[in-house]
């Protein structure tokens, strides 16, 4: 089988071995949603190019993934938004003390594999695009399914790596309010994609 | 010790404290109560990084229809030509040092201190007329002094964060440390042998008694 059909631990494995082409593979599929995240938090095309080749090169020269502690989208996902509210306290200093999730994430990576559909088939990963495609529009439907309130206050917390009482005070609302609405709204989507994230 | 250690005590609303964890909301109590109970439950800590996978899928609701520029892929396998790997001992992206893996993590933050410098240079305009001065910096240094103490909470947070990152990383290093001093060990064998074989006398491949090691340098010479 090619490498460009084979699941992301296999394809990690060759990039563990030098492999150039499995750097390609995984380029291929995960560049796109990993650009988007961080042109989300950077607002500026050329560093999100330059941020998501970073993360790219980190992850090659690194190694520093380990797939028995959940699935690469996640890690990547975790290290190009904690790179990037990293890019973002280098430049703003007011806010550096901003990435609250960050590093822990990485740290408490472990468990789920949240790649396939099929949560009952453990080792079934988000291979290819379409794949890929799937979650988004999952991910998309849930946070369409939770209160406006609440997807508001998670998306300041995550994308602009906003403290509470920073959110508390950009919405004017108590900082109960703003736990709670974000601890609903996280419980919540996790419900709602359950099968995704559930580990098997 | 935990409050669920103690049935007399109403129950801690676990989901919602999993979920302020994970979203890094919770006191420094409320912390260390989860701490415990996460170190006592094996099916909480999956329930963690399960709400840690949700929340960093988010990303893929973003925008469709963006993507990296065309010539980037091209250049990333240029670049990652050019670097070698080198896995693990050099992965820490890490911030904070990783160097002590006290668990006093006030030492960690460099930068906070580094801030609070620039800060408390400030220009103040009103500086000739002392008394007032002083009275407006003693203010300026109450707020002054109030900032920093929250920045400072801050970044305790998030030194703590680093530290339980960095001992990761510590474990996973001191374990190849481990197989390196096994590699190396075993590596000077070889190389002893090869040495051995090298010598000019390495036609006698059978081995000797130590009598006769000693010998053949000085015979060569």
């Amino acid at each position: 089988m090619p490498l460009t059909e084979q699941p992301d631990p296999v394809v990690f494995a060759a990039l563990r071995q030098g492999d150039l082409k499995a750097l390609d593979v995984l380029y291929g599929r995960y560049s796109t949603p990993i650009y988007r995240l961080a042109l989300r938090i950077l607002k500026a095309e050329e560093e999100a190019a330059d941020l998501t080749q970073e993360v790219f090169l980190r992850l090659w020269r690194t190694l520093g993934y380990d797939p028995a502690r959940g699935t690469l989208l996640v890690y990547l996902m975790m290290m190009t938004r904690s790179q990037a509210l990293n890019r973002i306290r280098q430049h703003q200093n007011q806010r550096k003390l901003a990435e609250r999730w960050g590093r822990s994430a990485l740290s408490l990576a472990e468990g789920g594999d949240t790649s396939g559909h099929a949560s009952g088939h453990p080792g079934r990963f988000p291979l290819e695009a379409l794949s890929l495609d799937e979650t988004a529009s999952q991910v998309r439907l849930a946070l369409a399914q939770i209160p406006q309130a609440q997807r508001e206050v998670l998306e300041m917390a995550y994308y602009d790596g906003l403290s509470q009482s920073e959110i508390t005070q950009r919405l004017d609302i108590p900082l109960g309010t703003v736990k709670s609405r974000s601890r609903q709204g996280l419980l919540k989507l996790r419900q709602l994609l359950k099968d995704l994230v559930d580990s098997p | 010790m935990t409050a669920h250690d103690r049935p007399n005590l109403p129950p801690e609303p676990w989901p919602e404290l999993l979920a302020g964890y994970v979203l890094g909301d919770l006191s420094s109590a409320e912390r260390t109560r989860v701490q415990q109970y996460l170190a006592a439950q094996p099916e909480a800590q999956a329930e963690v990084a399960e709400l840690q996978a949700t929340l960093n899928l988010l990303p893929l609701s973003l925008a469709d229809g963006v993507a990296p520029p065309a010539a980037l892929q091209a250049q990333l396998l240029r670049a990652a030509g050019n670097t070698t790997q080198r896995p693990q001992a050099a992965a820490a992206p890490v911030t904070a040092p990783v160097t002590t893996p006290v668990t006093t993590p006030a030492i960690q933050p460099g930068g906070p201190a580094a801030r609070q410098g620039s800060r408390a240079i400030a220009p103040r305009p009103v500086w000739r007329s002392l008394p007032r001065a002083v009275a407006i910096a003693a203010i300026a240094a109450a707020a002054l002094l109030g900032w920093q103490n929250l920045q400072l909470r801050s970044a305790l947070q998030l030194a703590r964060q680093d530290l339980q990152f960095a001992q990761q990383r510590i474990d996973h290093l001191a374990a190849i440390e481990t197989q390196l001093a096994n590699a190396s060990a075993s590596l000077a064998k070889y190389q002893e042998i090869i040495t051995l074989l090298r010598l000019p006398e390495n036609r006698l491949l059978a081995l000797r008694g130590p009598a006769a090691s000693p010998k053949p340098p000085a015979a060569v010479s």
